[in-house]
């Protein structure tokens, strides 16, 4: 379920979180995730279509983010604001997988699009 | 002295000549004038500046110390302040790429590093990275009676029923030294691109063949080497990496990004994405297999006719 840039760019993957041009500290999303803190989808997220597929866009670096089955699943499941444990439930229910897995994965796809600012903390208390 | 020219469908009247690319006899008003005058130092307030140029949405400035300064301006004008002992073919150079490129930023025009040859009417589209092939399996395809439409670069814009038309660049092939010599030909005898660069404009039989008018674009490649096994030589894409391929081979795009029009060209490509039936050539690279290559895509086209 993980997103993933088209193959000849250059997504920059980072093994941490930085603090970005926000100026969030170092380690908010894990905090975040960890915390189970609800998420929405970011205010200025794009999408496009191309071939029937959805396409995430992160307008300010160019990177495009495609969705698999489970992908689309979470981001529809996204379409109100939800904690990280909600959108597990909700795979376990469908899919055959056990919770760890499914909360490791989910996690890293939700790590993902925050760092990307695709999704955003649905708290107005965000750190 | 007045040259004409038709390039990517802007019609563009220059006092400069730009190495006989596309010269034209078209008359009417033109979209783009090439003139020289004297050039500001910097812009009021870019969107970007960087080392060589800075740009917003509709002004873009181009300063090479010694060489010259190019001001491109809402899309129809340019601006050419020469520094003393710059000829004319490295003005060239700065016209047909950088400042082209702005031209289409300003007029949200994307173009495309592909080169194209029309099967059965329609154009057909190859692109890649620099030095993936595009221009020597174009000529292969033009030897093997496939009419070359456009190569390096060409402009794509649907049309007003959503099909994707390719204005075409130039009537010749920008080859590498090698390429050539490795099908017999000297490069001696023809332009060089860029002055150092081994690399070389070859006209087409008959430039005055060139014609400017649209064609449909309904096939794109992307030429890629065989880096592991494959099955199939010719593999569909879509969705995400379609419009990939796409995106990554739009030229200048970074132009977009820095006068804060990223989305626009995201839109741009994404149109053009969805039109188009996207393809990986897989295939050997090397001059060897040419011939192969063109085999197997004119199998491709039969299947498909």
């Amino acid at each position: 379920m993980s997103a993933s840039g088209p193959p000849d760019d250059t997504a920059a993957v980072a093994d941490h979180d930085d603090a970005g041009p926000h100026g969030r500290r170092r380690g908010w999303i894990r905090d975040l995730l960890e915390g189970d803190q609800p998420v929405r989808r970011g205010q200025q997220h794009e999408t496009s279509e191309v071939d029937g597929e959805q396409i995430l866009v992160d307008v300010d670096e160019g990177v495009l983010y495609g969705f698999d089955d489970i992908g689309r699943e979470i981001w529809e499941a996204l379409s109100e604001p939800r904690r990280p444990s909600e959108i597990v439930e909700r795979l376990l229910d469908q899919y055959d997988v056990d919770r760890d897995t499914c909360r490791t994965q989910t996690n890293r796809f939700l790590f993902e699009l925050l760092r990307a600012r695709l999704l955003e903390p649905a708290t107005d208390a965000a750190p | 002295m007045t040259y004409s020219y038709v390039l990517g469908g802007l019609h563009i009247r220059s006092e400069l000549p730009l190495g006989g690319a596309g010269e034209s006899t078209v008359p009417g008003e033109p979209d783009v004038t090439i003139e020289e005058a004297a050039v500001p130092r910097a812009l009021e307030s870019p969107t970007h500046r960087g080392p060589l140029y800075e740009l917003d949405p509709d002004r873009f400035l181009l300063a090479i110390d010694g060489l010259a300064r190019v001001l491109v301006e809402d899309g129809t004008r340019v601006e050419v302040e020469r520094a003393e002992g710059t000829e004319d073919r490295d003005l060239a150079v700065l016209l047909l790429g950088p400042a082209f490129g702005a031209l289409c930023q300003q007029r949200r025009l994307l173009a495309l590093h592909a080169s194209a040859v029309r099967v059965d009417g329609a154009a057909v589209g190859f692109t890649g990275t620099s030095g993936a092939g595009k221009s020597t399996l174009a000529w292969a395809l033009t030897e093997a009676g496939h009419p070359l439409v456009s190569d390096d670069l060409c402009i794509v814009r649907p049309d007003t029923e959503g099909r994707i038309e390719l204005h075409p660049f130039a009537p010749r092939l920008k080859l590498w030294g090698h390429a050539l010599r490795g099908r017999g030909e000297e490069p001696g005898g023809y332009d060089q691109a860029r002055r150092g660069l081994d690399k070389y404009w070859m006209p087409v039989d008959d430039p005055t063949a060139f014609d400017p008018t649209p064609t449909i674009l309904d096939r794109l490649y992307l030429l890629a080497g065989l880096g592991r096994p494959h099955d199939e030589q010719i593999v569909p894409v879509r969705g995400l990496e379609a419009m990939g391929i796409v995106a990554n081979h739009s030229y200048r795009r970074r132009y977009f990004a820095e006068a804060g029009l990223a989305l626009d060209h995201l839109r741009l490509c994404e149109r053009v994405a969805d039109e188009l039936s996207v393809y990986r050539l897989n295939r050997p690279i090397g001059l060897d297999h040419l011939r192969d290559t063109v085999a197997v895509l004119e199998s491709h086209w039969e299947e498909q006719s």
